[in-house]
């Protein structure tokens, strides 16, 4: 895990418990150590920087609904990441239908602009650039391999985690995983 | 098997290589504007129940009503539940008998009209005590 807001699964588990119980403080908590990721994820999918804290709050707005029904076996991160990829595909329906554009609204420099605000400023702006350029790769790929690519990189789910959450052979989740970063590499590595 | 755990190690190194990309940040505010929505929500859901209490005691005496009356023997025994076809047919064949008294009911209620109010009345009297009856007798 490569994320510095993870919390141990003790910590976690005594999180879920409080949470159940409708705390405050433990919710508070759980969107501390996983809203960065999930919006991160969210908006990876969706390209869209409002889309994106909306289905946040979406997200845990769902978890806070489903709670009550969950029985925690140290398989949390499935299930919120499920929730949120189901609210990010139940949005793309809903544009859908709309007959509206939503999928990769191409707001490409709104989500880095809030990390351009802190650190160094030269940094901030390289930094930002290769958001940018990450993110519209990650348009040009199918909404699966998008998916399977993020779940992997924002979510403790190992690959094997992954082709269970998504109902897909591990072979296959590779595949499309493999496919996916190959694109990625390929469209970004040639102009670093 | 080998080749999966190849492919898996493989996908495992390039996915590593997404993470000199920074991450998308959460706009200011939007963390605290979560906590506000759930407590909100919270707030929401306890009004709600509290504004569907009486509601879900009258559903629930609705409820054990229809339970009672499904549990009812019907005339000759049968219940709705031990058999559905029969008692319909019971309860046609009371919806039939209670035409009858309706009948009997119309023409004296009517009578006054025409002839002896005191005899009409007494008249009408039976007829609705015998229509009740009929009735009691088909629920």
């Amino acid at each position: 895990m490569h994320f510095e807001d993870a919390v141990d699964e003790a910590a976690l588990a005594d999180l879920i418990e409080r949470a159940r119980r409708d705390d405050p403080g433990a919710l508070a908590a759980l969107i501390e150590a996983y809203g960065r990721r999930v919006y991160g994820f969210v908006y990876r999918l969706t390209g869209s920087r409002d889309a994106s804290e909306d289905l946040m709050q979406t997200t845990f707005l769902r978890l806070v609904r489903m709670l009550p029904g969950y029985v925690h076996q140290g398989k949390f991160d499935a299930w919120l990441f499920r929730i949120a990829g189901n609210a990010v595909r139940d949005r793309a329906r809903a544009a859908t239908r709309r007959d509206r554009h939503f999928a990769h609204s191409n707001e490409l420099a709104s989500a880095n602009r809030a990390a351009r605000d802190n650190g160094d400023p030269h940094a901030r702006a390289v930094s930002a650039e290769d958001g940018d350029r990450l993110q519209a790769a990650l348009a040009e790929l199918e909404p699966a391999d998008r998916e399977i690519v993020m779940l992997r990189h924002f979510s403790d789910l190992s690959f094997r985690e992954i082709a269970d959450l998504l109902n897909v052979p591990l072979g296959t989740a590779l595949s499309r995983a493999h496919r996916a970063l190959g694109r990625l590499r390929a469209r970004l590595e040639p102009s670093e | 098997m080998k080749g999966l755990r190849q492919l898996e190690a493989a996908v495992e190194r390039d996915a590593r290589w997404l993470r000199q990309f920074p991450d998308p940040v959460p706009p200011p505010g939007a963390s605290e504007r979560l906590v506000a929505a759930l407590a909100s929500h919270r707030r929401g859901s306890d009004r709600a129940i509290e504004r569907i209490r009486p509601v879900g005691a009258i559903a629930a005496a609705l409820l054990l009503g229809v339970g009672l009356l499904w549990q009812m023997p019907a005339e000759r025994g049968r219940t709705v539940r031990d058999d559905p076809a029969a008692a319909l047919r019971d309860w046609s064949a009371a919806v039939d008998d209670s035409t009858s008294q309706v009948d009997r009911l119309v023409t004296h209620a009517w009578l006054p009209a025409d002839g002896d109010a005191e005899d009409a009345d007494a008249a009408l009297d039976d007829a609705i005590k015998s229509l009740d009856a009929t009735l009691e007798l088909g629920a």
